[in-house]
């Protein structure tokens, strides 16, 4: 038998947004600076024109160092990555404030309808962060919050700026970041890995970055079964009257 | 703490009354440090507000649902949850412990709530709906009458795809004594919680947690994770060799649940088939292919429709079977299907020794594709009816019903239309459709299959089905084996006495199976419990002596230690581990640890094991004043006659064997009763009786308890001091620990 390697990819959009700013050339202010960076290799290509900042202002143009690559197929459901990142990151368990996502589709996948989920096709995504290229999260931020490490070109939220109002949630094409229910800030992913370390199948993996867009794996089934709630005539397997 | 942090613990129980819609919360911390979490929580709660002689379908039983402070804060297989309320099927209707898994345990504790105590009883079907701190009571007319998938999705639909749906199905709703509460598709909480709820009419307790769980030292949480999962824990039931001969690993055990191995996949895997391969020791982001649970339970056929493993929250040991089988689908109308324990194998496991099943079977005994179909069917149906089989009671009762013919006498003109002969004899699993349902919705005559033996061998006229070795009913109160005398002889035997209903413990039957030498087991043992013949090798047994006392004891207060933490005991305790390095040794003292750093509050493992003493002895004596004599009055403490009676086949069975003798697990009476009073020794209980004594109330702290038995009279003077009856389980395998982080602070 074929080993499963790689997935194929039902796209997003986000791909195509990236293209959209590229085309549009938004970056102006320093493009020839960039141009040169990423001429004597010390940015990628797909960074240079990508803004990287909020209020128009740009103070960063790498692309950040790594990303997590998943396989979905691998994902067992533990949920060990959503408690992982939060004890490291957090100091706490609080999966719901994790900075990856498998707790909201374990059930029934993306959508009800998908066709996924353990009660159907037993797949589900985990949803990570892609490391944009154009992060949307932080150029939507009202407050600057979200910003660049310089060494790894991550972003994270700086908690002291960040008012919680979930502007980076809705922006973001994937809707990675949460607003935590506790703290009242948002979160998002930092690369750290730790969850990658924790993951029993190996169904994460921090790589160098590289464009995740294509490799998330599909979102729902291409022909679902139709939803027990809506065709229902079976209890406990059995035609009722 | 300064900062009046709450650290594992939420801090709180919700308490809903349904007869008069309060709806408020309590403080639990007074209880923290006694009684844990989980059972103990569970048990402290009923034996405060549940009286004695209460039955199990009055307004004033109870079913308390709680979790612990390891309860889904990181701490590995911390994801399971314990509900305690009166028996429905077994004598008396005693306290009993309903456990399950899945996710809401830990989405109970992200709500920020430790337990959730239903009360009362309401005049319409309500469901519970726990979103954080806001708790409602709802109306769940809507979903009355529907099964657990459809009610689950329908909920999910209304309050979010995040909430963890635990419902009844018909069973519970009608009543049945056999019914069982469903959440994240297949994960049960069996002992007829479901008939409690029905009768409640709560169709579902509904829960989403966002906030966390407080850790007081994250980072040793996180590091004793990493050792753990690196060097201690083994696959599905902490086996620690694999099933095959393999380069890597020095023993290999046939038997062994660590059953990956190359050229073995989950063929129907999303993109392409995924090879279970070689995960070794040391490698922790191979843990979860360890345990290939569909062809082991399912046989070879079951590979081509393995999607994957899944489990229970915050596990890295993934022992859940998820297939897709068509025919399954076709019968059933559910296209995912699963399971770890009974429900995924009811039918190839339980019902050919007494009714043999045409077809699923080869000339040479391997499981067909047809057995995959037959068993999974069960599965989908029993899950969606919310119907529990009291640990395969079920299906040997329904084989034994037909084979003997007392379908047939009772049944009367409804007999023809199950089609027995069709299922059991030409390769139809339709049949079992109707014969399931039948019993869930509970109005015709064959439903009292499962009102449990209790009730039917009694309807029926079949009292000798408890005497017979094939009904593996071990207690005449109504419960069967759960790892009883085929577990080291009088071990097994005696923990299955304790509860009232089948024990569930495992820490025994682990090291059973674990897949090490017997010679190196009688050298842990030695370590562990005093003596290389605390085990025998299996059917070679040898009377009963102090060392298998201990190991008895230990058994059952890690299993109630585990129950009330929450951790799994169906791999808990790490008694030993898969690295040869450490001499295949485990670490006694990682509950303790993982315990400190979530609570910040300093533990040794005795201090933990003498909790979950008192949490046994509690229910002991709970159990006591509702207990009913042979004359039938209420307040008995006569364990040893009334409570703790084996069934008289294990002294009957392999007629030309004695006990003792090589290849048999016969006991010997006289063995037997010493063995009892040895035990009740270990814990400090009367000796001759079985029942806790002054002296052991004392030394636990059960002064409520101790009025209550007072007042019954039924407590006792003697008993053992603590000091003179315990040993210490501190630090014993440290040796073999050099890696754990705890001990190198």
């Amino acid at each position: 038998m074929k080993e499963n390697t790689a997935l194929e990819h039902v796209g997003s959009g986000a791909d195509r947004l990236d293209a959209f700013f590229t085309r549009r050339g938004f970056v102006k202010v320093s493009g020839a600076f960039v141009a040169t960076m990423a001429a004597l290799g010390l940015l990628p290509e797909t960074a240079a024109a990508a803004p990287t900042s909020s209020k128009g202002k740009i103070d960063y143009y790498a692309t950040p160092s790594h990303v997590l690559k998943i396989n979905r197929a691998k994902c067992t459901g533990c949920q060990r990555c959503e408690m992982s990142c939060t004890l490291k990151n957090d100091g706490n368990s609080q999966p719901a404030a994790a900075r990856i996502h498998v707790r909201d589709g374990f059930f029934y996948g993306s959508e009800l309808g998908s066709g996924d989920g353990i009660y159907y096709s037993c797949e589900w995504n985990i949803r990570q962060c892609h490391m944009c290229t154009t992060a949307m999260c932080q150029t939507a931020c009202p407050h600057g919050a979200i910003i660049t490490d310089e060494s790894t070109g991550v972003r994270s939220v700086d908690p002291e700026k960040c008012v919680g109002c979930g502007t980076c949630v809705a922006a973001c094409p994937y809707h990675m970041p949460v607003v935590n229910s506790v703290t009242h800030k948002s979160t998002k992913c930092i690369a750290c890995g730790r969850c990658a370390e924790q993951c029993p199948n190996g169904a994460l993996e921090l790589v160098e970055w590289e464009n995740v867009n294509h490799a998330s794996g599909p979102t729902r089934q291409e022909n679902p079964d139709p939803l027990i709630s809506e065709v229902q005539d079976y209890v406990g397997g059995g035609k009722v009257a | 703490m300064a900062d009046n942090v709450s650290y594992g613990w939420a801090g709180y129980i919700a308490r809903v009354n349904l007869t008069s819609g309060d709806i408020t919360k309590e403080s639990d911390e007074e209880m923290q440090q006694d009684y844990i979490g989980g059972m103990g929580f569970a048990n402290k709660i009923m034996f405060d507000e549940v009286p004695a002689g209460t039955k199990w379908d009055d307004p004033e039983n109870k079913a308390v649902l709680a979790v612990g402070p390891l309860t889904g804060s990181g701490v590995p297989l911390g994801g399971r949850s314990t509900w305690a309320t009166l028996s429905t099927f077994t004598k008396d209707y005693l306290i009993v412990d309903c456990h399950c898994g899945g996710t809401l345990g830990a989405q109970l504790k992200y709500s920020g709530h430790d337990g959730l105590i239903i009360e009362g009883e309401s005049e319409t079907p309500v469901y519970i709906l726990i979103d954080d701190d806001k708790i409602s009571i709802e109306d769940a007319s809507a979903f009355w009458g529907k099964g657990t998938r459809e009610t689950t999705e329908g909920l999910c639909k209304k309050h979010g795809l995040d909430c963890c749906v635990a419902a009844i199905g018909p069973a519970g709703e009608n009543l049945l004594p056999y019914a069982c509460v469903m959440n994240a598709r297949s994960h049960s909480a069996g002992a007829g919680l479901g008939a409690v709820l029905g009768k409640k009419k709560v169709k579902a307790v509904v829960v989403r947690g966002t906030k966390g769980v407080n850790v007081a030292d994250p980072q040793m949480v996180a590091d004793l994770s990493d050792y753990m999962l690196a060097e201690v824990l083994g696959s599905n039931n902490n086996h620690v060799v694999p099933s095959t001969q393999q380069s890597w690993a020095e023993y290999y055990d046939k038997g062994s649940r660590w059953t990956a191995r190359k050229g073995l996949y989950w063929a129907a895997a999303e993109g392409g088939p995924i090879e279970t391969g070689e995960p070794k020791p040391g490698e922790p982001n191979t843990v979860g292919y360890r345990c290939m649970k569909s062809t082991k339970d399912l046989g070879p056929e079951a590979e081509k429709y393995t999607v994957k493993m899944a489990g229970c929250h915050g596990c890295p040991v993934r022992c859940y079977t998820n297939v897709q089988v068509p025919r399954v689908k076709e019968i059933t109308g559910y296209s995912s299907t699963g399971n770890t324990c009974v429900p995924n194998f009811p039918v190839s496991s339980y019902m050919p020794g007494i009714a043999p099943v045409a077809g699923i079977t080869d000339e040479d005994g391997t499981l067909t594709d047809l057995s995959v179909v037959y068993n999974q069917v069960v599965s989908a149906i029993v899950d969606d009816l919310g119907l529990w089989c009291n640990y395969a009671q079920l299906y040997r009762d329904i084989a034994h019903c037909y084979a003997s013919g007392i379908f047939e006498r009772v049944l009367g003109d409804d007999y023809a239309s199950y089609r027995f002969e069709d299922f059991f004899d030409n390769q139809d699993p339709t049949p079992i459709v109707k014969i399931l349902t039948d019993i869930a919705m509970n109005q015709s005559e064959i439903a009292y299959v499962g009102h449990g033996p209790l009730v039917w061998t009694e309807r029926w006229d079949d009292a000798a089905w408890y005497d017979n070795a094939k009904s593996c009913l071990i207690n005449y109160r109504g419960w069967p084996v759960h790892h009883a005398i085929e577990c080291f002889g009088q071990v097994g035997g005696l923990y299955n006495m304790m509860f009232n209903r089948d024990d569930m413990i495992h820490s025994a039957v682990n090291f059973q199976g674990c897949g090490l030498p017997i010679d190196l087991k009688k050298e842990m043992a030695k370590e562990m419990w005093g003596g290389e013949d605390a085990c025998d090798p299996d059917k070679a047994y040898t009377p009963i002596n102090d060392a298998k006392i201990e190991f008895a004891w230990w058994s059952i207060v890690t299993d109630v230690l585990h129950d009330s933490l929450t951790l799994c005991n169906w791999v808990w305790p790490m008694a030993m581990a898969p690295e040869k390095a450490r001499d295949y040794r485990g670490d006694l003292d990682l509950e303790a640890q993982f315990y400190t750093a979530v609570t910040g509050v300093e533990v040794t493992t005795d201090d933990l094991y003498k909790a979950a003493e008192r949490i046994m002895t509690l229910q002991r004596g709970y159990s006591s004043l509702g207990m009913t004599d042979a004359e039938g009055n209420m307040g008995c403490n006569d364990f040893r006659n009334v409570h703790d009676v084996i069934t008289e086949w294990v002294f009957e069975k392999d007629p030309d064997l004695k006990a003792f003798e090589k290849g048999t697990d016969k006991m010997d009476r006289d063995d037997w009763q010493k063995a009892l009073g040895m035990l009740y020794k270990r814990f400090g209980w009367d000796e001759e009786l079985g029942c806790p004594t002054k002296q052991c109330l004392d030394d636990l702290g059960l002064d409520d308890l101790e009025s209550a038995l007072d007042e019954a009279g039924l407590l006792v003077d003697g008993g053992t001091p603590y000091d003179e009856r315990t040993r210490t389980y501190s630090g014993v395998l440290s040796d073999y620990c050099g890696n754990n982080p705890a001990l190198a602070q």
